[in-house]
């Protein structure tokens, strides 16, 4: 079940510039928030992708909902992946009946051509520590105009500098950074 | 029904879109504002042109679903303004013109 975001359950430090931390919700320590997703959701319908690629897959709280919006759209599907196989057999139950197709893999090194064109139109990019390199593996495979988004950009070094990077080098768009507890960045790929 | 034939046609695949009367605005554009209330949980949200109240609609779900916050929503046509305040009674609905000095509630509210 859902639960408020606090020190409690999450120990790492939250974005300075999130009003209320507690606003927002986890169903498990270190998810994502549910927030995020409903904002990936309204995102999905809105672009109306038709390939839509999640890394870290985790519980999958980010993944029902992505997965729910691209069936309201009638259209499209997502792919997901996890280097966890517990998690990906999990998600797998969880998602079963959705236009879902669960990957168990290193986002950084996964042959995406077995699995897409270059047809990704969204992106979420929330793995491992190394988001620069998900990013890069996956580029050949986002469409013109693809929408990335990047989680955590608040509160590890890693994935801000990783936006920051593509942004300096012109791969992508400015950056929109919303000030949710983890951070959240999203842009369009240029 | 949906935007095939019906917008700018320099839309990405206009026919993948729906609305609920002539004229409103895409539904998914709704979801993805939806979507925007719930991640930045505002205060306040204005939206100007509440037409039918349909993309009101969708703010005023989401506001409610995080617990606080309230939508003002501006409609130039005082009776569409009337039907918009009976069907979202959560949401404060103000007609007139688009210019602040002017704007008041519908009639009888």
């Amino acid at each position: 079940m859902a639960m408020p975001l606090g020190p409690d359950n999450d120990s790492n430090p939250f974005n300075p510039d999130c009003r209320e931390v507690s606003r927002y919700h986890i169903t498990h320590a270190g998810a994502t928030e549910l927030e995020v997703g409903a904002f990936l959701a309204g995102l999905a319908r809105a672009l109306q992708p038709r390939v839509v690629v999640e890394t870290g897959t985790s519980w999958g709280d980010t993944t029902i909902q992505l997965a729910q919006a691209v069936e309201a759209n009638g259209h499209g599907h997502v792919i997901t992946i996890d280097t966890s196989q517990g998690k990906v057999l999990k998600a797998q139950k969880r998602l079963q009946g959705l236009p879902v197709r669960v990957l168990n893999g290193d986002a950084r090194t996964y042959d995406w051509s077995t699995v897409t064109k270059r047809q990704v139109d969204l992106a979420f990019i929330d793995g491992g520590t190394d988001r620069r390199a998900e990013f890069d593996n996956l580029r050949p495979f986002l469409a013109a105009g693809a929408f990335v988004a990047f989680h955590d950009t608040a509160n590890y070094r890693g994935p801000r500098e990783a936006v920051e990077a593509l942004h300096a080098e012109g791969v992508i768009g400015p950056p929109l950074y919303f000030p949710t507890p983890r951070g959240l960045a999203l842009a369009v790929v240029t | 029904m949906s935007l095939e034939g019906y917008t700018d046609p320099r839309a990405n695949r206009p026919g993948l879109y729906t609305i609920a009367n002539p004229q409103s605005a895409e539904d998914e554009v709704g979801d993805f504002l939806w979507g925007v209330v719930r991640l930045t949980h505002p205060d306040n949200v204005l939206e100007t042109g509440a037409y039918f109240g349909d993309t009101t609609a969708r703010l005023v779900d989401a506001v409610k679903r995080n617990g606080h916050g309230l939508v003002t929503t501006v409609e130039k046509d005082p009776d569409r303004a009337k039907h918009v305040a009976e069907r979202l009674p959560d949401a404060r609905v103000l007609t007139g013109s688009f210019d602040w000095v002017d704007l008041r509630p519908p009639e009888g509210r």
